[in-house]
Order: structure tokens, then C-alpha cells, then sequence
């Protein structure tokens, strides 16, 4: 059986090659096509994984590809959430089938995830890949400025939740792409956090407030750089540190929010982060 | 200390007396008496700067948390040795401070560290060609600072 994945990412095609390993074990021939790919590749495939974050337009022209070339396939569109189902609702009806689970981000990264985490490489407009380059600034920050290791739990999708912290700081990005960031924690761990960072006790909660304020503006001016040549580059606007249980700033449609859970010593530091590319262009 | 010329900023004198204390063999870190001027607009930040450079023996600071606290506090205080400045502030941001210092005749040598998150290629040039004298990205260790901090001391 010939399996196609239509995607300009190479992460995701290992993942949907490794998904599908997981499934039927190794009876299919699988192949990574690109948008540079001739179409003549597709004839004769049996089962066309789209990968929606390629954006309507792409989608909608390698749709066709599919069906021209190979009309006897299963053309399945591949997203994160099922909600994306309501903006295009004529792209998705023209599909035999959609993979659509909260869950898919959380099987990319404990598939991929840690590899990719790890050698921190953020290259081309791979979707959702600026969330290494997120991560590894904050593992970075942690570790330098209060000394400490942020060891990963989890990543999942994020879809509009409230912030997880007592404390939590955000930020907010425009230019070439748009979207926020948040680093949420407990009470506790933000008076640790303050306290590592200055080097000595912190008196009051506008300590606490200052210090995360700029926590999270290293972290976003670290990702920045590392995102430079991608079409997730931002420009960062002033932190803002909120205490309580307050909803994080707007997930919007496009792109793919996520949210990494990290473990110091037994407690959890979370990072949010939502961009998406290319829509108010600078 | 001796008196200051009144002029202030990064003068003659000074890089001499530097270069006396340098070949006194007196140890970069351990040398005390340079007046600091800190700007950032995080009180975290500052702190975090200073007690690096209360490690490496200096004690005299001023603090500000913008530029343009940072350009009156500069004319308050003639005898500022060296600025160590954040980029992104409000009010008056470090490049546009490093660049009014620049126009400023009394400072215009006045040796000027950026410390900024800031870490793309382009700023750094920016930076460097506003008239830094050397350039500190965020996160960073004690042991950078120090080491940017003799670079610009061997460097006058």
C-alpha cells in the first residue's frame, strides 16, 4: 500500500510515518511529498495525509493533486483541532476523512518531541516548530538566571485554557507573525524563581512581579533570534505579570497553541505559546 | 579618588588612570572605585548586574530605569565611569541612550555595555555601530559580564 503524506515539514511526515507504523505495522510503502514535489508522485497511492497547517490555499490545490492523480485514495486532512473543521468548512468536505484530536500534538512531541527539543533545531516554516525554539529559551533562562533545570513532562494542545499559574507572566507579539507567550507557576515557585534570579530574598510582590516580567522577556528575545529566519520572527511588546485564575490572551484559528509542562523539583512551571505566520505582515 | 575633571565622561585622564591601575597588576576584578551607571527598566535586572559587579570589587552605583532617567542622571553625575544599559525600556530606549550619549560632547567616550535580549546578528551591529563598546546578551553568567568587563578595561 502506498501512503503519501503532503507536507513541507519533515517532522510531521515522520510522525504520521510513525503513527501509521504504530497501526499497521510495516505493509505500506510510505512517501514525503513536498510542495516542490511533482504530482505524478501521487499515482497510485492508497491512503493521502494533507497536513492542514500548510494553509486553505495549499491544501485546497493538493486536494485536487490527489484526487487527479490518484483517485481511488483515501484523502485525509491532518489537524490538531477539530475546530479548525469550522473555518473551511468546504476544504474539509472534500476529503474522505480528518484526523482531528486534541491529543496529536501530545503524540508529535512524545514521538519527536525530545530529539527535536534537545538538538534545538528550528529551520524553514515547519509548522508549530517554533515551539523548540520556545522551549529550549526557557530551559536556557531557567538555568542561567535561577538556576534551574527544567525537566519536561508533557505538551498538548493548547485551546483557550486558562492559565495554569498563581503567577503567570505574558507576552504579547506582532509583525511578521502574531500571537503570545505565558509562563505560569506557583506562588512558591515565583518567590524561588525571584529569589534565584537576584541571588538573595525577595520583599515583595512587585519583586516577584519585576523578575518574571523579565524572566519571560529573556525567554521571548532568546526565541526570537532563534526564530530570525523563519516566518515566525515577532517583535515582543512589554511583559505583563497577572496573578489569580485569569484566561490567557485569545487562541485564534490560525497556527497551533501549545503548552509545555516543566518539572522543578516536584513543582510545575508551564510555557504557553501561540503563533501563527504571515498574517499581519510587517 | 582623585577629583574628577569637571567636563566628565570617559576622558584622557581616566583611560590613563585605567591603564595605571591595569599595570599596577592590580586584578581587573578586584579593582574597586569605577562610579557604574546601570539602566534597565527591570529593578531584577539592575540588581542582578550589580551584585555581579559588586563581586568583581566595584561599589559605586547609580541606577535608572530608562534612558532617559539614564542621560539626566549622567548629567547629574559627571564622574560616571562606565553605563551598562538594557535596550528595550520605555520612554527612551538604549539604543536611542547610547546614541544621545554619543552626541553628547562630554561622553562621547564614554564606554557603554548594551545588556539586552536582544541577540539577533543586525542588532548586535546596530549596537555596535550607535557607538557600544561591547555587547551582553541576555541570559548571561557572572563570569561574562566579567569577561566583557576586562575586554573593555584592556581594551582603553
Amino acid at each position: 500500500m502506498k501512503v503519501i503524506s503532503l507536507t513541507s515539514s519533515s517532522p510531521f511526515a515522520q510522525m504520521i510515518s510513525a503513527m501509521l507504523q504504530e497501526l499497521w505495522g510495516a505493509e505500506f510503502a510510505f512517501h514525503h511529498l513536498t510542495p516542490d514535489s511533482d504530482p505524478d508522485a501521487l499515482d497510485g497511492a492508497a491512503l493521502v495525509v494533507v497536513d492542514w497547517a500548510e494553509g486553505a490555499e495549499a491544501c485546497s490545490r493538493w486536494i485536487s493533486s490527489a484526487k487527479s492523480h490518484a483517485p481511488e485514495a483515501a484523502v485525509v486532512l491532518f489537524t490538531a483541532r477539530d475546530t479548525d473543521r469550522r473555518i473551511q468548512p468546504d476544504l474539509f468536505a472534500r476529503v474522505n476523512g480528518v484526523i482531528a484530536r486534541p491529543s496529536a500534538l501530545r503524540e508529535y512531541c512524545a514521538l519527536f518531541g525530545e530529539s527535536f527539543v534537545r538538538d534545538g533545531s528550528v529551520s524553514g516554516d515547519e509548522h508549530a516548530d517554533y515551539v523548540s525554539a520556545f522551549v529550549k529559551a526557557a530551559r536556557k533562562t531557567f538555568a542561567v538566571m535561577c538556576k534551574m533545570d527544567l525537566g519536561q513532562k508533557s505538551v498538548s494542545a493548547l485551546d483557550g485554557e486558562t492559565l495554569p499559574g498563581e503567577y503567570s507572566a505574558v507576552m504579547r507579539f506582532g509583525g511578521r507573525s502574531k500571537g503570545w507567550m505565558a509562563v505560569s507557576m506557583s506562588g512558591d515557585l515565583a518567590a524561588a524563581v525571584a529569589r534565584g534570579m537576584v541571588g538573595c530574598t525577595v520583599e515583595s510582590d512587585d519583586d516577584i512581579r519585576d523578575a518574571l516580567g523579565e524572566l519571560i522577556n529573556v525567554i521571548a528575545g532568546q526565541a526570537k533570534a532563534a526564530l530570525v529566519d523563519t516566518p515566525f520572527y515577532f517583535s515582543i511588546s512589554a511583559p505583563e505579570v497577572v496573578t489569580g485564575d485569569v484566561s490567557g490572551p485569545e487562541c485564534f484559528p490560525e497556527g497551533t497553541g501549545m503548552s509545555v509542562a516543566f518539572d522543578v523539583d516536584g513543582r510545575e512551571i508551564f510555557l504557553q505559546a501561540h503563533l501563527a505566520s504571515n498574517l499581519s505582515p510587517e | 579618588m582623585p577629583a574628577r575633571a569637571v567636563t566628565g565622561g570617559w576622558n584622557g585622564w581616566q583611560v590613563r588612570r585605567l591603564v595605571e591601575r591595569i599595570g599596577d597588576g592590580t586584578t581587573i576584578s578586584g579593582r574597586t572605585g569605577m562610579k557604574i551607571l546601570v539602566v534597565d527598566d527591570s529593578s531584577t535586572m539592575r540588581r542582578i548586574i550589580i551584585n555581579i559587579l559588586k563581586a568583581n570589587g566595584h561599589d559605586d552605583f547609580i541606577e535608572a530605569a530608562d534612558g532617559l532617567e539614564g542621560m539626566k542622571q549622567l548629567q547629574a553625575h559627571p564622574d560616571i565611569d562606565m553605563v551598562f544599559t538594557d535596550w528595550n525600556m520605555p520612554n527612551m530606549n538604549g539604543l536611542d541612550f547610547l546614541t544621545k550619549i554619543r552626541q553628547t560632547a562630554d561622553a562621547t567616550s564614554l564606554p557603554v555595555v548594551m545588556v539586552t535580549t536582544e541577540a539577533e546578528k543586525a542588532n548586535v551591529v546596530a549596537a555596535i555601530k550607535a557607538g557600544a563598546n561591547n555587547y551582553i546578551v541576555k541570559p548571561f553568567t557572572p563570569e561574562i559580564v566579567k569577561s566583557k568587563l576586562e575586554q573593555l578595561l584592556n581594551r582603553a
